[in-house]
């Protein structure tokens, strides 16, 4: 039975068993469909009646004396008379036209109020101040008023008598400037007429602030900053319960022994429960969302989000926010099922889903601060990046290598995460609660040793190196522009000596994994040798026609080239043996020790030969951070893996991947009249290479290939090497407790 | 040659207080198709532990373990392929029938649809499956589910089958229809290992008995040869007798539940 039936088995099986379940379809079907129209409709109706509530209240203002009282009065009376004039005369009179002083009631005290609240909600004293006007223009006396407004900052009923009155107050005293002030002009002339004077004096700046945006932009914003937390908390939501449930629930039904008694690799009950959950979260968000829509369609509430703004959501939009839902539902169902497959029971894993949560929360709030922005070590900040792209997308803002950084960072973490649940799933000290212990699987001394890392050792170690190299080469890049020799020194220091070789030799060493098996540390058969050199003089010519191809596609980026400009016009600055050894030896060392040894061997202990080498190269690929170099570096990364896999040793791969790295260089370099000769020279970059070139070049990498694919079929009648790992059989023992 | 051969199975756990205990202690063992071999023993014995070892379930600390010629540590996989394996509190799928749980697991086994389809059927008839197949487990009686976990555990028509306390909690009827069930398998030519409680069930079950104690078999062979070794005749006084003689101190606690037939 191929491996495909059986996770469709199972994730036949699992769907059936969880939507048997009353309490996912409470969670996927009766809540979205149900409770959030009534929640919003609740919501809507409340906060309405609650403002016409307010509107319609009296306010009990206390003040101090009646003269106080008296202007009060004068003052509403007098902005009921302003109003009345302005109103039309035919116009029927409305709520909000009532008279201002209805909605207050004043009452004279001596004391002050103890307190402000529901009883008495302002506190009003007025101090009239001799206010020395030029008598000989006016001939009147004036003076300025002064008042004490005391409110309670806490009470709402309070707050909002304290407003209204503000309001009136300005309104009055608006009023009262312009009466004042036309006295004043026509006292000074009064024959002449000071309209047009006085409006320039009071508002001697008419500002009106327009957005350029489109109704369409300004939809594509909102939705921008919405969408993408709706987005995070409802795939979480809806993939938490069926998470639960077929990990940590197994276990408490005492289901999960039985399965785990069944001959079937731990990784494609993972799968099939890892796919269900996502099933569930994805079809929860839908109907999540489809709820939210259709009751802010229908219950009016569109209308009041966009009332201020208008905007134009379109229904075309709805594909784009189903497409974004995929790889947060990936993410969140692969970390989710990670964290329950540790728990135990049902309630244990509740408290494990808790903070992840929150973690997945805090980088997706974050992000959404308006000058956070898709660019730098943001692109690989899991679940933050996704937020970001999504909000890029609804702009229009994405750039395609945004994109594929960060679904390809995404899935990456996805499969991390898968492969602990793998790890943990069925682990003896999960199952068996009542005999092991969690030592078992963290303390050195419990371990066994075992002749290479296991898939999710693996595919751990690279989701942590992924935004450690991306982090590394970006803040690199941007503290020495200058100097790029000093670059590299740091680069080989940190990522390549660190990350790539340190960082892999201390796994293997802590977890007892074989040195020598793990990085295929043994020498090749002889005839290796002569592929690597036929290859090795020969792949730079094949790479060199790829990439013209590739520019046909995809049109390298003016950054990109700009860059590579700036980095060669530094090197050629640079000594040949500088050059060779940061651009060639060294990487082809640390890369060939991480992606060719650990990662190859790692993924051989879950995956067959052929996906083996294809995932290997692909995160090699990805590793090169940049779209344009993705494609090339994906080949050549197919091309290592199969050498080494087939000569079962690294070490051919080395001095190809050097000399790959290297040609070009030493050549352009230390014989620019071979360079003009194979047609590799500055001027003729561009152009395919002259048939002379290619077709030598051609027959030797044909060659190459042939002898490779010769090297593994006379090792396999070998039978003298009875320990090398023979990996293609690997599946059926991928179960193997160190998955 | 044996269907099942144990040498030397050791397992360490570590204890909370930092401690390591040996939950078994270096045992060896055989069993031969055609044969139902009992381990017996106290509470904290080492059966479940060892036979969650068997059954690829558990890691041994060292030892080896040979099932069917395949090596369980070396390829737990096939290991589990040619083993039935079933235990007293093994829960069933409770939202699933009996009629849908027995075909998930024959998939899960890699049958193809033709012989699930016919497998199932013959389950479901010899063990009186019929009149609750398409009841949801959660809703069946202890015996309906023991019955059905028979069938699950017999669905790939594995050659041995490994049972931890198969009979446990089970009333008069479903317990016979039970044994019956493991004899005739037996007499199949399948090697059965199981783990009881019930000594007189063991007495007329078990074709070969390996007394467990404290992680080590202290002794083993067909009721005859323990009878021979001891001078009892009853298998409660053999192993009390043998406990009584190797490992005096713990007699008591072993004496203390003093049901009669059950250790």
């Amino acid at each position: 039975m191929s491996r495909l039936t059986r996770i469709g088995a199972i994730y036949r099986k699992e769907l059936i068993d969880i939507l048997r379940d009353r309490r996912t379809l409470i969670a996927m079907v009766v809540v979205p469909v149900v409770l959030y129209p009534l929640l919003l409709l609740g919501f809507l109706r409340l906060a309405d009646s609650e403002r016409s509530q307010l509107r319609e209240e009296r306010f009990v203002i206390q003040v101090d004396d009646e003269p106080t009282r008296q202007w009060l009065e004068h003052v509403f009376t007098k902005i009921d008379d302003q109003n009345r004039e302005i109103r039309e005369p035919d116009k029927k009179t409305t709520e909000a036209d009532k008279n201002v002083g209805e909605g207050f009631a004043i009452r004279v005290g001596q004391e002050p109020p103890a307190s402000l609240d529901d009883e008495i909600q302002l506190h009003v004293c007025r101090t009239a101040v001799p206010h020395k006007t030029s008598e000989d223009v006016t001939h009147k006396a004036r003076s300025r008023i002064s008042i004490r407004m005391g409110y309670n900052e806490v009470n709402v009923r309070s707050r909002t008598a304290m407003k209204k009155l503000r309001d009136i107050l300005d309104q009055w005293s608006g009023l009262t400037t312009r009466q004042s002030l036309q006295e004043t002009l026509s006292h000074l002339a009064p024959n002449e007429r000071w309209d047009a004077e006085m409006e320039v004096i009071l508002e001697p700046l008419e500002l009106k602030v327009v957005s350029i945006a489109t109704e369409r932009q300004r939809g594509g914003w909102a939705l921008g900053q919405i969408v993408p937390i709706i987005l995070v908390l409802m795939t979480i939501t809806g993939a938490i319960y069926p998470a639960i449930d077929l990990t940590a629930g197994e276990r408490e039904r005492g289901t999960l022994e039985t399965l785990m008694a069944t001959p079937v690799p731990g990784l494609h009950l993972i799968l099939g429960k890892f796919l269900v959950v996502a099933t569930v979260g994805m079809l929860t968000a839908i109907l999540n969302i489809a709820s939210v829509s259709a009751t802010m369609h229908f219950g009016g509430l569109t209308q009041a989000i966009t009332k201020e703004l208008p905007v134009t959501i379109p229904l075309s939009v709805l594909p784009i926010i189903v497409l974004s839902m995929v790889p947060f539902v990936l993410l969140f169902a692969a970390i989710l099922v990670a964290v329950c497959s540790f728990a135990r029971t049902y309630k244990e894993a509740q408290n494990y889903v808790m903070p992840v949560i929150l973690v997945a929360l805090i980088p997706a709030i974050s992000v959404t601060l308006p000058t956070v922005r898709l660019e730098g070590t943001m692109q690989v900040v899991p679940v933050g990046n996704m937020v970001l792209l999504t909000r890029e997308m609804f702009q229009g803002t994405y750039t395609w290598s945004q994109v594929l950084v960060v679904l390809l960072s995404t899935l990456l973490y996805a499969a991390a995460a898968l492969a602990v649940a793998v790890r943990l799933f069925g682990q003896e000290a999960v199952v068996f609660a009542d005999t092991s212990a969690y030592r078992t699987m963290l303390q050195r001394r419990f371990f066994r040793p075992v002749p290479i890392p296991s898939l999710s050792q693996a595919l751990l170690l690279m989701a942590l190196l992924f935004p450690a190299s991306f982090y590394v080469n970006t803040q690199l890049s941007m503290w020495i522009t200058d100097d790029i020799l000093r670059m590299m020194r740091w680069l080989t220091l940190i990522q390549f000596a660190g990350l790539f070789v340190l960082l892999p030799w201390l796994v293997v060493a802590y977890c007892k994994i074989d040195v020598v098996q793990t990085f295929r540390l043994k020498l090749p058969p002889a005839r290796a040798w002569v592929a690597v050199m036929l290859l090795g003089c020969s792949s730079w010519a094949i790479g060199h026609e790829l990439f013209l191809l590739q520019k046909l596609v995809i049109p390298p980026s003016q950054a990109v080239v700009e860059s590579f400009q700036q980095i060669e016009a530094q090197l050629a600055a640079s000594p040949l043996w500088m050059m060779l050894l940061f651009m060639a030896i060294i990487p082809a060392l640390s890369e060939e020790f991480l992606f060719r040894g650990f990662l190859l061997s790692g993924l051989s202990s879950g995956l067959g030969k052929g996906s083996a080498i294809v995932f290997a190269s692909l995160i090699f690929g990805i590793f090169h951070f940049m779209l344009d170099k993705l494609p090339i570096a994906t080949a050549l990364g197919i091309l290592l893996a199969w050498l080494c896999w087939q000569s079962r040793s690294l070490w051919p791969g080395i001095v190809f991947h050097a000399l790959h790295n290297g040609f070009l260089t030493g050549v352009l370099i230390g014989a620019p009249t071979v360079a003009q000769w194979l047609g590799v020279s500055e001027e003729t970059a561009d152009n395919h290479l002259p048939i002379r070139v290619l077709i030598p070049a051609g027959a030797m990498f044909l060659a190459g290939l042939a002898i490779i694919a010769s090297l593994r079929t006379q090792a396999d009648n070998d039978t003298s090497h009875p320990t090398s790992i023979d990996t293609t059989n690997a599946i059926d023992k991928t179960e193997r407790t160190h998955v | 040659m044996s269907t099942i051969v144990v040498s030397d199975l050791v397992k360490i756990f570590p204890t909370a207080d930092g401690q390591e205990q040996q939950a078994v202690a270096g045992i060896t063992f055989e069993v031969r198709a055609g044969e139902i071999y009992g381990l017996l023993g106290p509470n904290g014995a080492g059966k479940t532990t060892t036979l969650r070892i068997l059954s690829g379930l558990m890691r041994p600390s060292s030892g080896r373990m040979v099932v069917n010629g395949v090596d369980v540590t070396a390829d737990p996989l096939a290991a589990k392929k040619s083993i039935g394996f079933m235990t007293a509190n093994t829960g069933l799928y409770q939202r699933l029938s009996p009629r849908e749980l027995l075909p998930y697991f024959a998939e899960l086994h890699g049958m193809d649809r033709p012989t699930i389809q016919s497998r199932v059927r013959e389950l479901i008839g010899w063990l009186g499956i019929e009149p609750f197949a398409d009841i949801r487990c959660g809703a069946l009686s202890t015996g309906q589910k023991q019955r059905t976990n028979i069938a699950r555990a017999l669905i790939a028509d594995p050659p041995i089958l490994i049972m931890d306390e198969p009979t446990l909690g089970l009333d008069v009827i479903t317990n016979r229809l039970i044994l019956d069930f493991i004899r005739r398998e037996r007499d199949q030519g399948k090697a059965i290992l199981l783990s009881t409680h019930y000594l007189d069930e063991a007495e007329t079950l078990c074709d070969r008995i390996g007394l467990l104690h404290q992680g080590r078999l202290i002794a083993q062979g067909d009721m005859s040869t323990l009878r021979a070794q001891t001078g009892c005749d009853r298998l409660t006084d053999v192993f009390l007798t043998l406990v009584g003689d190797t490992l005096a101190p713990t007699f008591n606690d072993i004496e203390k539940p003093s049901e009669d037939a059950t250790l």
